[in-house]
């Protein structure tokens, strides 16, 4: 045993300083950026035709991306004259596959990933921006009930074994999630957060339910992954399989119809990516528990 | 249900379990020590891959969905689907070997990946708390640098019908603005080279500290006593039950699919199975040590091979049609272009294929029409199956394909071993103790995703 602790003093500290400064390992993304000076349709060199460039948009296996979202599309003049681009990619819809990064590359480069990192969990410019569902940000008063320690329930609704395998990351020592007061907890009625992963089966929400009735107040309910936020892969093309009703429920915590009541009353924030990079989940961990949402 | 003697009391454990697990439901029958008998029930999770595999647009989206289904397993699933795409569409033979040995270079990088997972986790089982931790950071800076190189921790995307998906991403010029070190990803050519150099060496850094971990931990005692004979498990049941990778193996149930039924290029590879005779968790661990060393093996072959096999004009080639992701006509992995394609190639099969490199001497790929550039994939829909089979890091992954409608196929199956092993796991921890549950559990390594696709 006591060569262990002798190894384990040895290895030293792996950690990152994350909180503290953006010391990220390189290749972390954490967004989508869309660069609206770049992107022909946002430039006065339009095509011949007139008409859009929607390669990205054509490309996206998840539909999260509105080029013409800003736009008046019946007035094509708008393009040339500059107008203003919004919400361009839903970032609650986005797997990440970076297609529409690479659709891009070779014209314009509007597109690109990102490893900026918000305190509250915001995202860059042009990227649609409510992460945050139900959860304001506090002002002056900082919600400081969890202060000193946060306590986690992971629920598994369904996901691919992916997402825990990053929530699980949190644990190792490059993250080292302990050191901020972050801990998983076997039994809901300890938590403080759910965490929720996966695609919300029917199955899976009897058993969310139990366990929400179970966590005591106030609560946060994160939502960890694109899978429980809207579906992500599973959803896209849900109307093509043919009518098949079970691939509907594949749509999500966020748009099952039975969350209606949870929705208006819990505070969840959304974590996106697939799987959401664990720096993400961190970083939405510690906003929980600095108190930046208020209840 | 269970057949009751006095002292004896069921509990259940599940879905949602203590820290962070897959859902699955297990119904216990116990006295105290002594398990005497185990329900397991999943379908807790079940998404209906197949079907939404069928809702999509393109084969690529079907890979995504692949990949989704088991995220630990994504490149050996996705690699076992284009391997029966390619077999449908008669390429399996045309594919160039540098496509083969990038394929295999992160085969093996998962496989690697994933047990190194699991001997953190089986170290974590036995309240090894140090090594545990140790592992569990080679296996993250393993995802790191996959995150580094090609832009998916789990080695998502990477993989296209009759290809690869390396050169997609602006990820060069991402890598060097948020790049601290001058690296090596300046030169546009000689970077792609450098990646696998990079990965390999690197790789080969983090195998020699676990070397050196996993030799501490076989000196630990308390480590090795609960191991062994824990979850013991008799090869002649295990063989009737179909017991697969790993947990065969740790039986001397040679079931490996890199030697019984090579693909790629694992034939010229002369593998030896890591094999041991005693079933038990400490035969599944020291399977796991062979086989991070295998793969490790494999990984530097594969490298070197590349070095060697990959010339100038495979890099311009793919380069190329990973530059012309936008252009449908020439992207080989662009899978919305099959449509036109299919119709308009169909029957001229006899077309030269570029994309072998052989037969493209002349360099002047520019010449050619898209529809060449795309040749490989003019397999006319027949009425015929594609069959793709993957050794995963836990098994065996079959794929079966058919029904090309010119978009997507609309018959399609995967099959993962875990099935099987729950199988396996279930038949063999009757009469075993309660105490080593956790460890035996932990040693087969299952994924409760994968058996609810
Ligand atoms: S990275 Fe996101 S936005 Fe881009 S194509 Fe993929 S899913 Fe769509
Ligand atoms: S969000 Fe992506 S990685 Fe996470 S469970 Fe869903 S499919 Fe898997």
């Amino acid at each position: 045993m006591a060569i262990w602790t002798y190894n384990g003093l040895k290895f030293g500290i792996k950690s990152v300083n994350f909180p503290k400064e953006n010391d990220f390992y390189e290749g972390f993304f954490s967004y989508l950026k869309f660069d609206a000076d770049k992107c022909l349709n946002y430039k006065e060199t339009l095509t011949a035709n007139g008409l859009p460039c929607l390669k990205c948009q054509e490309a996206c296996p998840t539909g999260a991306i509105d080029i013409l979202n800003s736009y008046d599309s019946k007035n094509s003049a708008n393009y040339a004259n500059g107008a203003e681009a919004k919400h361009i990619i839903d970032i609650k819809k986005c797997i990440y596959c970076g297609l529409c990064v690479s659709e891009c590359s070779n014209i314009a480069e509007a597109v690109s990933f990102s490893n900026f990192i918000g305190k509250d969990n915001t995202n860059e410019a042009n990227v649609k921006n409510d992460i945050k569902n139900n959860v304001k940000k506090s002002g002056k008063k900082k919600f400081g009930f969890f202060k000193k320690s946060l306590f986690v329930k992971h629920i598994d609704s369904g996901s691919c074994g992916a997402c825990e395998s990053e929530i699980a990351a949190l644990n190792n020592p490059y993250y080292n999630m302990h050191r901020l007061g972050i801990f998983i907890t076997p039994s809901p009625r300890f938590a403080d957060v759910i965490l929720l992963s996966g695609v919300f089966t029917d199955k899976m929400s009897e058993i969310f339910y139990n366990v929400l009735d179970n966590t005591p107040n106030p609560r946060f309910i994160i939502l960890a992954g694109v899978c429980p936020i809207s579906g992500g892969i599973w959803s896209g093309s849900g109307g093509l399989a043919g009518g098949s009703e079970s691939l509907l429920n594949n749509c999500g915590f966020l748009n099952n119809k039975k969350n209606g009541d949870i929705l208006k009353t819990e505070n969840i924030i959304l974590v996106p990516g697939c799987p959401p990079n664990p720096f993400m989940i961190l970083n939405a961990l510690l906003s929980v528990k600095s108190g930046d949402f208020a209840i | 249900m269970f057949k009751k003697f006095l002292g004896d009391y069921e509990f259940i454990w599940g879905p949602v379990k203590k820290g962070v697990c897959e859902s699955s439901y297990y119904h216990f029958l116990t006295s105290s020590e002594e398990l005497h008998e185990l329900d397991i029930t999943l379908g807790y999770k079940t998404r209906n891959a197949m079907n939404a595999a069928k809702g999509k647009r393109n084969l690529y989206e079907q890979i995504l969905i692949m990949e989704r289904i088991a995220g630990t397993h994504a490149f050996a699933a996705s690699l076992s689907y284009c391997l029966a795409a390619e077999d449908y569409f008669g390429l399996t033979g045309k594919l160039p070997d540098c496509v083969k040995l990038i394929r295999m270079f992160f085969a093996e990088l998962e496989r690697l990946r994933n047990h190194i997972e699991n001997l953190s986790e089986i170290s974590g089982s036995t309240y090894l708390e140090v090594p545990s931790s140790l592992y569990a950071y080679y296996a993250e800076k393993i995802k790191q640098i996959s995150s580094e190189i090609v832009f998916s921790r789990y080695l998502m995307g990477i993989n296209t019908v009759g290809g690869v998906r390396l050169y997609n991403l602006s990820g060069r010029e991402f890598i060097m603005n948020n790049s601290n070190k001058n690296n090596a990803f300046t030169d546009d050519k000689a970077a792609d080279f450098k990646r696998f150099e990079y990965i390999a060496t690197e790789v080969g850094s983090y195998i020699k500290d676990i070397e050196k971990i996993i030799k501490q931990n076989s000196e630990t005692k308390s480590h090795i006593d609960r191991l062994k004979t824990t979850g013991k498990i008799n090869a002649e049941i295990a063989e009737k039950l179909h017991a697969e990778g790993v947990v065969a193996k740790s039986a001397g149930i040679n079931r490996d699919l890199r030697l019984k039924h090579p693909y790629l290029l694992y034939k010229v590879l002369a593998l030896k199975p890591v094999l041991y005779n005693d079933g038990d968790a400490l035969s599944r661990y020291l399977v796991r040590i062979g086989e991070i060393r295998q793969s490790f093996d494999i990984i530097k072959i594969c490298f070197e091979k590349l070095t060697k096999n990959m010339s100038k004009q495979h890099i311009d080639d793919i380069h190329e049609q990973g530059k012309n992701i936008g252009d449908t006509g020439k992207l080989q992995h662009d899978m919305r272009s099959i449509y036109n394609y299919g119709s308009s190639g169909s029957g001229n099969n006899s077309r030269s294929d570029n994309f072998s490199g052989s037969n493209n001497d002349d360099g002047n790929s520019d010449e050619h029409t898209g529809v060449e550039r795309n040749l490989f994939l003019s397999g006319v829909p027949h009425n015929k199956y594609g069959f793709g089979s993957v050794e995963s890091s836990e098994g065996p992954i079959f794929c079966i394909t058919g029904g090309f409608d010119g978009k997507i196929f609309k018959k399609i199956n995967i099959k993962y071993p875990f099935e099987n092993n729950f199988r396996v796991f279930k038949h063999f921890t009757k009469n075993t103790m309660m105490m080593d549950f956790n460890i035996n559990e932990t040693s087969y390594n299952f994924s409760v995703a994968a058996c609810d696709k």
